[in-house]
C-alpha cells in the first residue's frame, strides 16, 4: 500500500522541510507583490519616490546586507555542526548568527530613528508608506529568526537546526531584493 | 580557492554586494546601473537559494526556483521600465 | 458506523438541516423583496429578514462542524466520545438560543436591554444571554472532543479540526468586546467574522474534506497529511493579515489597503490547493466507493469554494478595484457562492456521507440527492452570475457616472427577477436534498447502485 516512487520522488529530493519551503515561496510571493505594487505607484510618481528615496540611508542598509548574509552563512555552518553532532560549534554558530541579527536590527534602529527625527512617519508619502511595510515587516522577521534561532540552539538537535536556519536564509532571501529596488534603483 | 561550497557562497555574496554599492556610489544611478543592480540582486538570490537553501542537490527544485526568480525579475524589470 | 456515540451527530445533521430550511425559505423571501420591495415591509423589515438568513446559515452551519466532529472524531481517536449527555445538552443550548435570537429579533423584545435585548451590532446583536450561552455550549463542545481526542489516537485530521474548533470558539469572544468608537468597533467584528470564514473555518474545512478523500477515495494518509498541512499553512498565511482587505474604508490606517491587498490576494491559494487537492485525491484513488453523492458534493465542494471564495474573492480584493465595487451586488455575488461553495457544500458532503452509516445502511436516493446538488449548485451559479453583472452595472452606473443609489436599482430589476429564479432552484435543491438525506425509501444494494449512477 506505498506510493508509487515516481509520486513522491520531487518531495523527497526537497532539501529541508516541506512546510518550511511553504513558507519561504509565501514570503517571496508577498514581498515580491509589495515591491511590484512598490515600482507600479512609483512609476505614477517617478520624482516625489526620487525625493523620497533620497532621505533614506543605503549606506546603512548596504552595510545590513553585509551583516544578513554573515549571519546567514553562520546558520547554514551551525546546521551542518548540528548535523555532525558537534554540539559546541553548534551553538557558536548560532549565537554569532543571532548577534549579526540583532546588529542588522540595532542598524535599521538608527535608520528609523533618524527618518523619525526628520519627521517622515508613514503616511508622509506613498514612498514612505511601501518602506516602512516592506523594510519593517521583513525587520520582524528578523527579529522572529533571532528568537527561533535562540530556540532551536537551547536542545540542539539536526532537524530543527536546519529548519530555523532555512527561516533565516529566508529573510536573508527577501532583503537581497527588497535592497536594491527600495534603496537604490534610481 | 576556497574548496567549501559555503564560505566560498559568502564571498561571492559580499562581493556582489560590493559591486552594486559601487555601481550605485559610482554617479547618480542611471537605467542601466539600476537595472544591473536589481541584476546583482537577483543573482545575489540564487546564491542564497543554491548554496545556503542547498537547492544545489535538487536539480529539479532548482530549475523550479530559477522560474520563480526570472519571473520575479520580469516582472520589476518590466515595471521598472515602465515607470 | 464502528462507535456508538457518532450517533449523536445525527441529531446535530437533523437541527442543521432543519436550519438550512428556514435559512433558505428566508433567501427566498428576501430575493422576492428586491423584486417587490414593499413585501412584508411592516411585518418583517428587510434587515431583520436579512439577518435571519444570514445568521441562521452561519448557526446551520456551525451546527453541522459539531455533528461532523462528533461524526468523525470516534472514528479517528479509535474510541466512543467522552460524554454523550454533554453533547446533547450542547445542543440543547444551542436550540434554546437559537430560538431565543428569532424570538427576540422578529418582535424585538427587550429593546436596550443589557442582558435580553438585542444589541445592534450587525450579525453580532444577539442577545447578550445568547453569547454566554454560545460560549457555554462551545466550551462544552471543546472540552468533550478534547478529552476524547487526548485519551484517543491522534491524528492530523483531529489535530487541525480541533485547532479550527478552537479558535472557532476563541475569536467568538471578540462579539463581547463592542468599542464605541465605530472604526474600532468594526475592526474587532472582523475578528470574528473574518477569521472565521477566512481562517479558522477553513481548517475546519481542510479537515473534513481530507477525511472524505481518505475515506471515499481510499489515498494512503500519508499523502492526505501532506497536502493537508500545505493547506492550513497557506490558509493561515493568507487568511490572518488578509483581515486588512476589510480595512480599507473603515478609518483605520491608509497602510492597510496594501498590507490587505497583498495577503488577501494569496487567499486564492488555499482554495486551489484544496480543489486541486481533491481532484488529486480522487484520480489517485483505488477505491471505488458506493456513495458517488457524498463524492460529488465533496468535489463540488471544492471547485465552488475556489471559484466562490477564491476567483470571485480576489475579483474585488484589490483596494483599486474595491474602491469602486465596495458593497455593491459583486459582494453579494462572492458573498452567495463562497459560502455555498465552501461551506454549505462541505456540510451537505459530511452529512451524505454520514447519514447512510448513521442509519446503518448502504448509501441510498443517490440519484435525488445528486440531483439536488445539480440544481443546488446550478442555481446558486446562475445567481451568482446574475448578481456579478448586477454588480457590474451598479458599479458603473453608481460609483463612474454617479447616479443616485435608488434609480441604479430601478435598473438592476431584471437581475433581481432573475436571482429570484435561482433562488427558487436552490431552494427546490435544498427540499431535494432534506428528502433524499433523512427519508430512505428501500434498501439498494451498493454495488449495483453504485455502477448504475457512476459509471465513471
Amino acid at each position: 500500500m506505498t506510493d508509487s516512487p515516481t509520486e513522491t520522488e520531487p518531495f523527497d529530493d526537497l532539501p529541508g522541510d516541506l512546510m518550511i519551503w511553504v513558507l519561504i515561496v509565501s514570503e517571496l510571493l508577498v514581498f515580491g507583490a509589495g515591491l511590484a505594487a512598490f515600482l507600479a505607484v512609483r512609476a505614477t510618481d517617478p520624482a516625489g519616490f526620487a525625493t523620497a528615496q533620497a532621505a533614506l540611508h543605503p549606506a546603512a542598509a548596504a552595510l545590513n546586507t553585509a551583516v544578513l548574509v554573515t549571519s546567514g552563512v553562520a546558520a547554514a555552518l551551525a546546521a551542518r555542526s548540528a548535523e555532525a553532532a558537534r554540539l559546541g560549534a553548534g551553538r557558536l554558530w548560532l549565537a554569532f548568527a543571532m548577534a549579526l541579527g540583532v546588529v542588522f536590527l540595532v542598524v535599521k534602529g538608527f535608520e528609523y530613528a533618524d527618518l523619525a527625527a526628520q519627521g517622515i512617519g508613514v503616511e508622509s508619502h506613498a514612498a514612505f508608506t511601501f518602506y516602512y511595510l516592506l523594510t519593517g515587516f521583513h525587520a520582524a522577521h528578523v527579529a522572529a529568526g533571532v528568537l527561533i534561532l535562540g530556540l532551536v540552539a537551547i536542545r540542539l538537535r539536526p532537524y530543527p537546526v536546519e529548519t530555523a536556519a532555512a527561516f533565516w536564509h529566508m529573510v536573508d532571501l527577501v532583503w537581497v531584493l527588497l535592497f536594491p529596488v527600495i534603496y537604490l534603483m534610481g | 580557492m576556497i574548496r567549501d561550497p559555503l564560505p566560498r557562497a559568502w564571498a561571492l555574496l559580499i562581493g556582489l554586494s560590493l559591486l552594486s554599492a559601487a555601481l550605485a556610489d559610482w554617479s547618480d544611478p542611471g537605467r542601466l546601473t539600476s537595472i544591473l543592480i536589481l541584476g546583482l540582486g537577483l543573482a545575489k538570490a540564487r546564491t542564497i537559494l543554491a548554496t545556503y537553501l542547498r537547492l544545489a542537490g535538487a536539480p529539479f527544485w532548482m530549475r523550479g526556483a530559477d522560474w520563480v526568480l526570472a519571473l520575479v525579475g520580469v516582472l520589476l524589470l518590466g515595471l521598472y521600465i515602465v515607470g | 458506523m464502528k462507535y456508538q456515540t457518532q450517533k449523536i451527530a445525527l441529531a446535530y445533521f437533523a437541527v442543521a438541516l432543519a436550519l438550512f430550511a428556514v435559512q433558505v425559505t428566508m433567501g427566498l423571501v428576501l430575493g422576492y423583496i428586491y423584486v417587490a420591495p414593499n413585501f412584508l415591509s411592516e411585518i418583517l423589515p428587510f434587515n431583520i429578514g436579512r439577518m435571519l438568513h444570514s445568521n441562521s446559515l452561519v448557526v446551520w452551519l456551525i451546527t453541522g462542524f459539531f455533528g461532523a466532529a462528533y461524526f468523525l472524531i470516534p472514528e479517528e481517536a479509535e474510541r466512543e466520545i467522552h460524554s454523550t449527555k454533554l453533547a446533547y445538552i450542547q445542543l440543547a443550548i444551542l436550540v434554546l438560543g437559537t430560538a431565543g435570537v428569532v424570538v427576540t429579533y422578529l418582535f424585538n423584545l427587550f429593546e436596550g436591554n443589557f442582558l435580553l435585548g438585542k444589541e445592534g451590532r450587525e450579525f453580532l446583536e444577539q442577545p447578550k444571554w445568547v453569547k454566554a450561552g454560545i460560549v457555554v455550549a462551545a466550551l462544552i463542545f471543546l472540552y468533550n472532543v478534547t478529552m476524547t481526542v487526548l485519551k484517543g489516537r491522534k491524528t492530523a485530521i483531529t489535530n487541525i479540526l480541533l485547532l479550527g474548533l478552537w479558535g472557532l470558539a476563541l475569536l467568538f469572544l471578540f462579539a463581547f468586546y463592542n468599542p464605541s468608537n465605530l472604526a474600532l468597533d468594526k475592526q474587532y467584528w472582523w475578528y470574528v467574522v473574518h477569521l472565521w470564514v477566512e481562517g479558522v473555518w477553513e481548517l475546519i474545512m481542510a479537515a473534513i474534506l481530507a477525511y472524505l478523500m481518505l475515506k471515499l477515495t481510499g489515498v494512503d494518509r500519508e499523502v492526505v497529511e501532506k497536502w493537508l498541512y500545505v493547506i492550513v499553512a497557506a490558509a493561515l498565511f493568507s487568511g490572518i493579515l488578509g483581515t486588512g482587505h476589510h480595512y480599507y474604508w473603515i478609518g483605520t490606517p491608509a497602510y492597510w489597503q496594501w498590507i490587505g491587498s497583498i495577503f488577501s490576494s494569496l487567499e486564492v491559494i488555499p482554495f486551489f490547493a484544496m480543489m486541486s487537492f481533491a481532484f488529486v485525491m480522487v484520480w489517485k484513488g483505488r477505491r471505488d466507493h458506493p456513495n458517488k453523492a457524498a463524492l460529488l458534493w465533496s468535489l463540488g465542494c471544492a471547485t465552488l469554494a475556489f471559484f466562490g471564495a477564491g476567483v470571485w474573492g480576489f475579483l474585488h480584493t484589490l483596494h483599486g478595484v474595491n474602491y469602486y465595487t465596495h458593497g455593491t451586488q459583486i459582494t453579494a455575488a462572492h458573498g452567495h457562492l463562497a459560502f455555498f461553495g465552501a461551506y454549505v457544500a462541505l456540510n451537505l458532503a459530511i452529512m451524505s456521507y454520514a447519514l447512510p452509516l448513521l442509519k446503518g445502511r448502504d448509501p441510498y436516493n443517490q440519484v435525488l440527492n445528486m440531483a439536488s446538488f445539480w440544481l443546488m449548485s446550478g442555481g446558486m451559479v446562475f445567481m451568482t452570475f446574475t448578481l456579478t453583472f448586477a454588480g457590474t452595472v451598479q458599479t458603473h452606473l453608481q460609483r463612474v457616472l454617479g447616479m443616485n443609489y435608488m434609480e441604479v436599482q430601478d435598473q438592476l430589476w431584471i437581475f433581481y427577477a432573475m436571482r429570484l429564479g435561482s433562488g427558487v432552484a436552490v431552494v427546490l435543491g435544498a427540499v431535494l436534498f432534506i428528502y433524499a438525506v433523512l427519508v430512505p425509501r428501500r434498501e439498494i444494494i451498493a454495488r449495483g447502485a453504485a455502477s448504475m449512477s457512476a459509471a465513471e
